[in-house]
């Protein structure tokens, strides 16, 4: 369970709009109350290397102060925070994995108000371009969500909102 | 008797009622108010003015010399300032602990409820309309899930086999399983509680707000702040976003749909709010 502490283990919370690389094998990445927006996280599993953004938008174009200050905030902007990041600690491209989760919808509605349709078609869309491919994800569906990432195993997980148990990563697994 | 007054005439631990809201909500609308009137409303409940004195002199909130007592935290905050605080305290009581029937853990709902009212008041004060009222009736439209929570316990594995796998909307799962739903009975208990008449209907038809009759503008804030809190990720439990946003309620304010992500990044910002809001002790 990568949600429980472990001894010798630090948690580390990455708010909304927060990015963090690491390269400290003994801490977990995590983030909480994924809804509409989305966690993507990266791990190089050799180098040891993790990191993780939670973005609540799609793209910063309309908001390029903010996307300065918090490239996290944004799928766009955070993707290449966080490739760059991960390369300057160590991680080689070839060897990451990507995970992603949230992208929580909502019903009757595919337009401006479905932000998480929107942020799941930006981000396959943006993975796409660059040949990346998802190695665990949880997305769509309609709880809200946790989201885990072991730096030192590599492994990933979820947890929904009002469960009990977490979902692992791999294989890829989806809820809509 | 109606059937939801049936069902509330037989639950047994209705939530606290903040009744002080519409009490202070009126005072507050006399152009020559003063401080002394809003503090002899409040002195006399000795947790809500230690929440009060404990919010003013929060980071957030507070300046360099902490206010001493309620007058001088009054005057140095404001009316509006002091209604946000009062509001949030008195409504914490109700909606900080957990409500097992939808999957919320404890702080759950009043961390959303206080990130709608947060919203909706930011809308307000765009528009012009009364941001104590707007900030209100987002802060307390769930109150009906405090009471539908214990009944709908025994009956969560539905919820969740109806909303996940067979998409239902889960206000009409609700109304499924007990022939009513969450925004029936919130709007009946503000009533009970003889709320005016405006925020009876705002909650009552926050998730349909064309539907409120004379006030749907303020259901159409009600329903805006609950999706802006959705979308921040501000939305727990069960199958939480199993819900049907209205474009009738923008249409209500003049606001296009995709302003919807402007005030993501404006409620962002007052997360410092939220989260000062979300740290006191009811």
């Amino acid at each position: 369970m990568l949600s429980t502490s472990r001894a010798g283990y630090e948690q580390r919370i990455i708010p909304i709009g927060g990015l963090l690389v690491c390269d400290n094998p003994k801490v977990v990445l995590c983030s909480h109350a994924i809804g509409m927006g989305v966690v993507l996280a990266a791990c190089d599993p050799v180098a040891r290397v993790g990191g993780l953004f939670h973005a609540l938008l799609p793209e910063a174009q309309a908001h390029p102060s903010r996307a300065k200050e918090k490239p996290g905030l944004f799928l766009d902007a955070g993707l290449e925070a966080l490739e760059s990041t991960m390369r300057a600690s160590g991680a080689v491209s070839s060897r990451i994995q990507y995970f992603a989760s949230g992208g929580t919808q909502v019903m009757g509605t595919s337009g401006n108000l479905n932000i998480g349709l929107r942020n799941t078609d930006t981000l396959h869309r943006l993975l796409a371009a660059q040949g990346i491919t998802l190695t665990g994800a949880n997305l769509g569906g309609y709880s809200c969500r946790s989201f885990y990432l072991a730096i030192e195993s590599g492994a990933a997980s979820v947890m929904l909102s009002g469960h009990l148990q977490e979902l692992p990563l791999c294989p890829p697994l989806t809820t809509t | 008797m109606s059937p939801i007054d049936d069902y509330l005439s037989r639950v047994k631990h209705l939530p606290p009622a903040p009744r002080i809201l519409p009490e202070l909500l009126q005072l507050l609308r006399h152009p020559d108010v003063d401080a002394d009137q809003v503090v002899s409303l409040i002195k006399y409940d000795p947790a809500l003015t230690a929440g009060v004195l404990h919010l003013a002199n929060s980071a957030y909130f507070g300046s360099a010399r902490p206010a001493e007592d309620l007058s001088e935290a009054v005057t140095r905050l404001g009316f509006q300032q002091v209604y946000i605080l009062v509001a949030a305290i008195s409504g914490a009581r109700s909606l900080a602990p957990a409500q097992k029937g939808y999957g919320m853990g404890s702080g759950d709902l009043w961390r959303h409820s206080a990130t709608s009212a947060v919203a909706a008041q930011i809308i307000a004060k765009d528009l012009g309309d009364d941001m104590d009222l707007v900030f209100t009736a987002a802060l307390l439209h769930d109150i009906g899930k405090i009471v539908l929570s214990d009944t709908l316990e025994s009956t969560y594995a539905v919820i969740v086999r109806e909303t996940s796998l067979n998409r239902y909307p889960l206000l009409e799962v609700e109304r499924r399983i007990l022939g009513f739903d969450h925004a029936q009975v919130g709007g009946r208990l503000l009533a009970k509680w003889n709320f005016p008449a405006n925020l009876v209907a705002a909650v009552e038809h926050h998730h349909q707000p064309d539907q409120a009759g004379e006030h749907t503008r303020l259901a159409a804030y009600a329903h805006i702040g609950n999706l802006v809190a959705y979308a921040m990720g501000q939305g727990y439990g069960n199958a939480a976003y199993a819900l049907e946003p209205s474009p009738a309620a923008f249409q209500l304010l003049g606001l296009a749909e995709d302003s919807l992500t402007e005030f993501m990044m404006r409620t962002f910002d007052q997360m410092g709010i939220i989260d000062a809001l979300f740290r006191v002790k009811p």
